[in-house]
């Protein structure tokens, strides 16, 4: 028997160095295993290692391409504990969150529970169409594109203030709309493109409005199909306590030292609706992209209204959910997040045919000395997964 | 920080010179200033609990005309905040007390002063050799006081004791690159000791 389990164990050894070294068996997109020997894998492990030696505590990167999956963690994900950032270590995606929010709200439009073009006073509760000026000239396409004009709600300071001095307040949709509340518009609504988180908290009240409750039905359209099962979305402060996140950490006085600010984080993370609050892994956030450009969550024509991009500076920017530009001359799709203590892409290439998601535990929404750096060779990066 | 004392010397020193006038004075100059304070990260008025952060200050303050209805008062005071992290402010107000009635008065305060703020936690910083704890030690930053409080003030040739109470809003500078000014505020509930020449 000793024999056996030895031979066995000899056999399933040899055949997957054989594996490992010729790479066919992993080559395949459609396939979940990792190639150990991704061939761009030993540069990128090496600038990852770079991000980490120059200010960044911890970063984990996804890679999909033709050469298979490749996942890849370096640094630490808590300072405190000196423990390494993993591959099955959780991150918050931040404003990404708003592709899935648009995908929701696509769905609905798929099955003509809503109408794009409709003004939202159409969806909303007259308490909440009040206090939004103009709102029956705005659109659902207008939040949907960010050409509402309706105002920032975070750029209102008595947000940060409570958010940094009472990191425990339990925050409802309602709130963030409070706090633009009768302001006027910040341009006449469809006149231009300028991104406000405020456009998807009120794209998930409506779908609160049709659905019963955005949070399940996201769950149920996306999470549930794609089997995403390390996806969470408005989880409690307690259970994202419990998960298996990162430390955060944040530049308070932008002189370069790090502080952490986890709770504050959390406690963030876990009551925005719509425009942020969905924690996954690295792996899962480039299964769900790959799932949206492959039609696997939407309908081919929904996609092409996806796609349809609002300008900045006569370039496309933005269209449903969806942001487009160029990096090194390559066009990309995806998103990017920022937050307190972290920092996300998620990105498409299409003519490299690679999807990626990297992930920071250092905030991104204020500036530090360390970004300075810290962006140079996150272009390195990309010059080297587009080279 | 040495200049900032040297001045605030500067500006004790010429204030009691002038201040030495006979007259009818209703102010005895240097009481001790003792107070009790609550700190917050907040705009003015929008504080979601009031009796939070304790500090406390110590202070004095030298009338500008021999009366109590104009003095210019310094102020050290030191509080803790678990979540934005603790502080020792040293500040200089101009304070102006209008009478209410009888010796009661109101107080409006406009000021500078200098705040060491710390840290709510340990922080770390980058190093060749790794990350390295630096501590709770944070950031030096010019703030402007303002105020507006109410007391009472009953002179006496004797040891008198005057109460006050008073709400000051801070702006502090340069908090960061992103964030240039940041508001605070302070309750302060305290009392001035004259005491018997």
């Amino acid at each position: 028997m000793k024999k056996t389990i030895f031979l066995i164990i000899c056999v399933v050894g040899l055949l997957q160095n054989t594996w490992a070294q010729s790479g066919l068996s992993t080559s395949d997109v459609n396939s979940t295993s990792i190639n150990e020997a991704y061939p761009k894998g030993e540069k990128v492990s090496e600038i990852l290692k770079e991000l980490t030696q120059n200010g960044c505590p911890g970063a984990s990167i996804a890679l999909l391409d033709a050469d298979g999956w490749w996942l890849k963690s370096e640094g630490l994900a808590s300072l405190e504990e000196k423990s390494p950032m993993t591959n099955d270590h959780l991150h918050y995606l931040q404003s990404i969150a708003k592709t899935y929010m648009a995908v929701a709200v696509l769905k609905l439009y798929e099955t003509d529970r809503l109408d794009l073009d409709a003004p939202i006073t159409k969806y909303l509760n007259p308490s909440i169409s009040k206090m939004i000026r103009q709102a029956d000239e705005i659109t659902v396409r207008m939040l949907l594109n960010h050409t509402s004009g309706i105002p920032e709600y975070n750029f209102n300071p008595n947000y940060a203030t409570t958010l940094l001095q009472h990191p425990e307040t339990v925050f409802r949709s309602v709130d963030y709309i409070s706090y633009i509340d009768g302001k006027p518009l910040d341009f006449q609504p469809g006149s231009k493109y300028s991104y406000r988180n405020t456009n998807y908290v009120l794209l998930s009240m409506i779908v609160d409005k049709i659905t019963g409750n955005h949070g399940d039905f996201i769950r149920s359209q996306i999470f549930e199909p794609l089997n995403l099962k390390n996806t969470y979305y408005q989880i409690s402060p307690l259970k994202l306590q419990g998960e298996k996140l990162p430390k955060s950490y944040w530049d308070r006085y932008s002189n370069g030292i790090l502080e952490n600010v986890s709770f504050v984080q959390q406690q963030n993370v876990a009551y925005m609706v719509g425009d942020d609050g969905i924690v996954t892994t690295t792996r899962e956030a480039v299964q769900f992209l790959k799932a949206l450009l492959e039609g696997e969550l939407l309908k081919e024509s929904t996609l092409k209204e996806m796609m349809t991009w609002a300008m900045r500076d006569g370039k496309p920017a933005y269209g449903l959910g969806l942001a487009t530009n160029e990096i090194a001359g390559h066009k990309f799709y995806g998103h990017t997040g920022g937050g307190l203590g972290a920092g996300c892409e998620l990105r498409y290439f299409p003519d490299k045919e690679l999807y990626m998601f990297i992930a920071i535990n250092i905030g991104t929404v204020t500036e530090s000395p360390l970004h300075v750096k810290l962006v140079e060779i996150r272009d390195k990066l990309y010059q080297t997964l587009l080279e | 920080m040495k200049s900032v004392f040297i001045l605030v010397l500067c500006v004790l020193f010429a204030l009691t010179s002038r201040s030495q006038s006979p007259g009818n004075d209703n102010h005895r100059n240097f009481p001790l200033i003792i107070s009790i304070e609550f700190h917050s990260l907040s705009m003015p008025f929008k504080n979601k609990k009031l009796f939070s952060n304790i500090g406390i200050g110590i202070g004095t303050e030298v009338s500008h005309n021999g009366n109590r209805n104009w003095v210019q008062q310094f102020k050290v005071s030191w509080y803790g905040n678990r979540n934005v992290g603790g502080g020792l402010l040293v500040h200089s107000q101009a304070v102006w007390r209008p009478d209410i009635v009888s010796d009661a008065f109101g107080e409006l305060k406009l000021g500078a002063g200098y705040l060491f703020a710390k840290r709510p936690k340990d922080s770390y910083k980058p190093t060749d050799k790794g990350w390295k704890n630096v501590g709770k030690k944070g950031k030096g930053m010019f703030v402007l006081p303002a105020g507006i409080g109410f007391g009472y003030d009953n002179f006496d040739q004797k040891t008198y004791i005057s109460p006050y109470a008073n709400y000051q809003f801070i702006i502090a500078t340069k908090y960061n690159k992103s964030i240039p000014i940041v508001p605070f505020t302070l309750l302060e509930v305290g009392t001035r000791i004259h005491f018997e020449d």
